[in-house]
């Protein structure tokens, strides 16, 4: 299996010509051609010639210096426009949608010369965090086909938990990014808000969206972020931050270093088999070195219903322009999730409750990033749980309103606050994988992608593949 | 659960956003939507006097360009996506009634 290995690795053997781009391109097809019916990780797949070829190309052309993901295979969400190719953001009133532009990440991801394989599966427009929310095929665990893959992004951690793909680019708006990894086993960045140009990535809530990498390790995020960040001139939210060479800053030792545990992360909500595992991780940081430091983030017991006011809010107003005319089908199309997003979101905004809803949250807001910059000032880092919950059963989230907020509790409250996250995996309960994030400052993702990829020289965790692949 | 949404408020909501719902979602959305605006309810209680909004988390202020012509979409591009066009134009629902 070629593309269980890392993307340093597989960039070494095509330039060394031990492998080829059409090698890559033939085990993707074969895998999702295996698994894809059962697993349900892609809205739609590129012609498999039209790869080939465009493989062959690759590896003919391919020099010394290529890009270290050239002549790559990988996939992305659904919800990035790519240019003639069809874009659906997961929901029916863009079944037949034919972007005229490509997405800034997609272009970028393209110029380096990796190849499409295809758009993966989501909760229609990033509504829900299970991908059963999309109006195609609801999309499977491949660790427990009854179970949720986690969401939006669910389709791309799919993808590389089963190494149909050995990356994909994902997008995290209230943890649509880190969810899916934690469920599926994968590797997950949440950027810093800005870090990433979002132009022609179709909005759920303009302030949060964010676009981000995903894959089987932090060293191949860390590749593939340098790729991706940078400023935009279309995109005005992009950031002129200088994006580092993250890769080269790995390995650096965690002596020193202070993690911050916010108590309020680890009461009431959070299964005790998740803590368990974060309890192990704190552990393991400290015998390498790292002092352990509580914080507090007295507000984040509010972070849902902040994050969904403002959310909602801003998804109802995004949605608006959907009125069939230029692009798109009616709007009757609108799935039931999604309808009922926009008219929460309706809510917040109307004549009367916008003062003491949608307002009131913008203040609440702006409290929590104070109390956040205030922790930071007594640790590097915050170390904090991705699920409150193990996956659950497909469609028992459907059935519960409020648990499927809920599961945004400590994803959504980091998103509102513009910090970046990393997620990786870090254990296992009753056989399903459990993630957790590592949170830093703005900005700081070199941080990030140092401890994380630490915890994965000493762990195995993330190496770990799931049963789907022994059938 | 006390019901703080009622369907004929659904009903308004529902105009303004241009969905459409039956009957029975009406009926169901009321019910959810009481339960999550009434959890939502808890901020209500919290002082937020002085407290300035945030409405963006980045801090690169005014974004400013030079206002020159950049290469776009031609008509046929921009057109394409649309189910109905005439003469070159989308074609959109009357609004104004003849008298």
């Amino acid at each position: 299996m070629l593309i269980n290995q890392s993307i340093k690795e597989l960039s070494l053997l095509l330039k060394k010509k031990e492998i080829s781009s059409v090698d890559l391109i033939k085990e993707s097809y074969s895998k999702i051609e295996k698994l894809d019916n059962k697993l349900h990780s892609f809205i739609t797949i590129r012609d498999k010639n039209e790869a080939l070829k465009e493989a062959e190309v690759k590896d003919k052309e391919r020099k010394e210096d290529s890009s270290i993901i050239y002549g790559l295979p990988f996939s992305i969400k659904d919800a990035y426009c790519t240019e003639n190719f069809r874009t659906t953001a997961g929901n029916k009133i863009l079944d037949d949608f034919i972007p005229p532009y490509s997405a800034a990440v997609y272009k970028k991801i393209i110029d380096s010369g990796s190849i499409l394989i295809g758009k993966n599966n989501m909760d229609a427009w990033g509504h829900g965090g299970s991908t059963e929310n999309t109006d195609y095929h609801p999309a499977c665990n491949p660790w427990d086909l009854e179970r949720i893959p986690g969401g939006s992004s669910g389709g791309s951690a799919i993808a590389i938990s089963t190494r149909m793909v050995p990356f994909s680019i994902g997008e995290d708006t209230g943890g649509s990014i880190r969810s899916p990894s934690s469920m599926c086993n994968t590797s997950g960045l949440k950027v810093t808000y800005g870090r990433v140009s979002r132009l022609g990535a179709i909005a759920y809530a303009s302030s949060l969206d964010s676009v981000g990498p995903m894959a089987k390790s932090v060293e191949d995020l860390s590749y593939l972020l340098e790729i991706m960040a940078g400023k935009d001139s279309l995109d005005s939210t992009s950031s002129k931050t200088k994006v580092d060479r993250y890769s080269q800053f790995l390995g650096a030792p965690i002596k020193g270093k202070t993690i911050g545990l916010p108590k309020e992360f680890f009461g009431k909500g959070l299964d005790p088999q998740i803590k368990k595992v974060l309890i192990d991780a704190t552990k393991f940081f400290e015998k390498l070195g790292a002092k352990i430091q509580e914080v507090s983030l007295p507000h984040f017991i509010y972070g849902v219903s902040i994050y969904y006011l403002i959310a909602l809010s801003e998804t109802s107003s995004n949605l608006g322009r959907y009125d069939s005319f230029r692009f798109g089908g009616e709007r009757e199309l609108f799935s039931e999730e999604t309808k009922k997003r926009i008219l929460l979101g309706t809510y917040a905004l109307s004549a009367g409750y916008a003062d003491k809803l949608y307002k009131k949250a913008q203040k609440l807001r702006t409290i929590l990033i104070q109390e956040y910059e205030e922790a930071l000032k007594k640790c590097d880092v915050i170390l904090a749980p991705v699920n409150p919950s193990l996956p659950s059963k497909i469609g028992e989230l459907i059935n519960d309103p409020l648990k499927n907020l809920m599961e945004d509790l400590y994803t959504g409250t980091i998103s509102l606050v513009g910090a970046p996250s990393l997620s990786v995996p870090a254990g296992f309960a009753e056989g399903l994988p459990v993630g957790m994030q590592i949170v830093g400052k703005k900005f700081g993702e070199t941080e990030l992608f140092q401890l994380g990829y630490l915890y994965q020289q000493e762990t195995d965790w993330h190496k770990r593949l799931p049963p789907i692949l022994n059938i | 659960m006390k019901k703080i949404i009622t369907k004929e408020l659904i009903d308004s909501l529902s105009k303004l956003a241009k969905i459409n719902l039956t009957k029975e979602q009406e009926e169901k959305y009321a019910g959810e939507f009481s339960s999550i605006i009434g959890y939502m309810d808890e901020i209500k209680t919290l002082d937020v006097e002085n407290i300035p909004e945030t409405a963006r988390v980045t801090d690169e202020g005014n974004v400013l360009r030079e206002d020159k012509i950049e290469p776009s979409f031609d008509q046929k591009q921009t057109l394409k996506n649309s189910k109905n066009t005439h003469n070159g134009y989308f074609l959109v629902p009357q609004i104004l009634k003849e008298d």
